[in-house]
């Protein structure tokens, strides 16, 4: 028993317990063998499941670090200096998911005049900018899911209709969605789209990241329709690789920034450009964190304050409504 | 010296393409070729090798071996058969462009284009923005080369 003083001391020291050792009774394994249960050890207990929950949030932050290293993860490179505004993708896009047509033919230009977002009936569009050196060859963005490595769609989520998939894609569960639409303002890109015209049967619409051909062997749609090799499917690891070559070999081509290498935690999708990125409308204002982070601390303590706080309150309502009563 | 005869030996044939297309008198230099390796949307395209060479700078300024820094033999790019070397300095056969850029939609090799972004990339060099639509409006892409297969079939039965 004297043996074990030190550590005693400071387990007592970290509970608190100010009761003089010796003249408590302790669970003694050496002496007989078995397991009592003691009130040190109901104590230690109960210190242990309030140090759990305490922590409870540092043990998601490592859960979703798990996430961050999947190193097999896919993405998709665009390199906006290469494409030509075709539209192939999107009408590859179109066919691919099953997508009603469009109201306006895909080779029509006019959509350019207006900057679009992705609607329940075009996981992607590509939007015009003006080209600064050269009024000929305007730059196209296309816009569609970027596919975060940690989600702000599915950290909004109530009802966990979102999932990350080892593949990289974020993917989205109609049949557990209940139209809340808090992902829609969660999402930093403002992508998710919600179909209006379903007004019973809730769902929200974006990019799979062709999901399902991805886990065939395939690429994705928009990747295979590209005629000039804008978009590149590999593994994420290898087209920041290939990015940051490019960039290298052609310094007078490219700006140095891969966006979406540490945008909001870093994304699947990833680009390179020739003008800075927030002329050509992506979100310049990102943190490097993800945004789940931002909201992480507030909301792990909700679930403390909503326990403890009425029961403290409580508390020292009764123990003044007593005094008042004395006197 | 060397570097002239490269250089010359570098006008090039656009094969690995189910190409066809007659021969000029003087050098083994196609003149009309057609590229239908890739045609799934799109009809094969003629594709008229003669106006280009007289049009470019030099070869180089499609078949992109030559002028760029990639250090490599002539012979691995060119099939040089001795006895046809002495009669003309054309007449070598270019390596297939498909050899080194797949032609499949499994993900690859990405450190270089597929087929179909190495072709377009080529022909966007002078044709975005420049020469045709194309950069400026996605018509331009039946402007300038493809026929749709849809179209092609209804432009057969009206024949």
């Amino acid at each position: 028993m004297r043996r074990l003083s030190v550590a005693d001391s400071r387990k007592k020291s970290a509970l608190g317990d100010n009761v003089p050792e010796g003249e408590q009774p302790v669970m003694n394994i050496e002496e007989t063998g078995k397991a009592t249960l003691s009130r040190r050890r109901v104590l230690q207990t109960l210190a242990a499941a309030g140090g759990a929950t305490l922590i409870g949030a540092s043990a998601e932050v490592f859960a979703e670090n798990r996430i961050s290293g999947w190193p097999d993860r896919k993405g998709m490179l665009t390199d906006l200096t290469e494409c030509v505004g075709c539209r192939t993708c999107e009408k590859a896009c179109n066919a691919a998911n099953a997508l009603p047509e469009p109201e306006v033919p895909f080779d029509e230009k006019s959509v350019f005049e207006k900057k679009r977002r992705p609607t329940a009936s075009a996981y992607t569009v590509v939007n015009r900018y003006e080209n600064p050196n050269s009024s000929d060859k305007p730059f196209y963005r296309k816009v569609q899911c970027n596919h975060c490595n940690e989600p702000g769609c599915a950290a909004a989520c109530p009802v966990r209709a979102y999932t990350k998939t080892p593949e990289g894609a974020v993917l989205y569960n109609k049949d557990v969605c209940f139209g809340c639409r808090y992902c829609m303002v969660a999402c930093p890109f403002y992508v998710p789209a919600y179909d209006y015209e379903s007004a019973l049967d809730p769902r929200i619409v974006k990019c799979t990241l062709c999901h399902e051909r991805v886990k065939k062997g395939g690429i994705p749609a928009c990747a295979e329709a590209c005629p000039v090799g804008t978009i590149t499917f590999g593994k994420r690891e290898d087209l920041i690789k290939l990015a940051r070559n490019r960039i290298r070999k052609h310094p007078d081509r490219y700006i140095d920034h891969i966006y979406g290498e540490y945008e909001v935690g870093g994304t699947s999708w990833l680009y390179i450009s020739g003008i800075p990125f927030d002329r050509m409308d992506f979100p310049s204002n990102l943190v490097d964190k993800p945004l789940v982070e931002q909201t992480k601390g507030f909301l792990s303590a909700v679930p403390l304050v909503l326990t403890i706080w009425p029961a403290l309150l409580g508390m020292c309502y009764a123990a003044t409504r007593n005094k008042e009563e004395k006197e | 010296m060397k570097k002239a005869t490269i250089v010359l030996v570098a006008v090039a044939l656009w094969i690995g393409i189910s190409a066809a297309g007659e021969l000029t008198a003087g050098g083994n230099v196609p003149k009309v070729l057609t590229l239908g390796r890739l045609s799934r949307i799109y009809e094969p395209v003629a594709f008229d090798h003669s106006r280009h060479v007289s049009m470019a700078g030099g070869c180089a300024d499609c078949h992109h071996q030559h002028g760029t820094m990639q250090v490599q033999a002539c012979s691995e790019c060119h099939r040089l058969d001795p006895s046809v070397f002495k009669k003309s300095v054309n007449a070598a056969a270019l390596k297939p462009c498909r050899d080194c850029h797949a032609a499949s939609d499994r993900p690859g090799d990405i450190s270089r284009p597929g087929l179909k972004a190495a072709y377009h990339q080529a022909c966007f060099k002078c044709h975005r923005g420049e020469v045709g639509s194309v950069g400026k409006d996605p018509k331009g892409c039946t402007e300038m080369c493809h026929v749709p297969r849809a179209q092609a079939k209804l432009e057969e039965k009206k024949r």
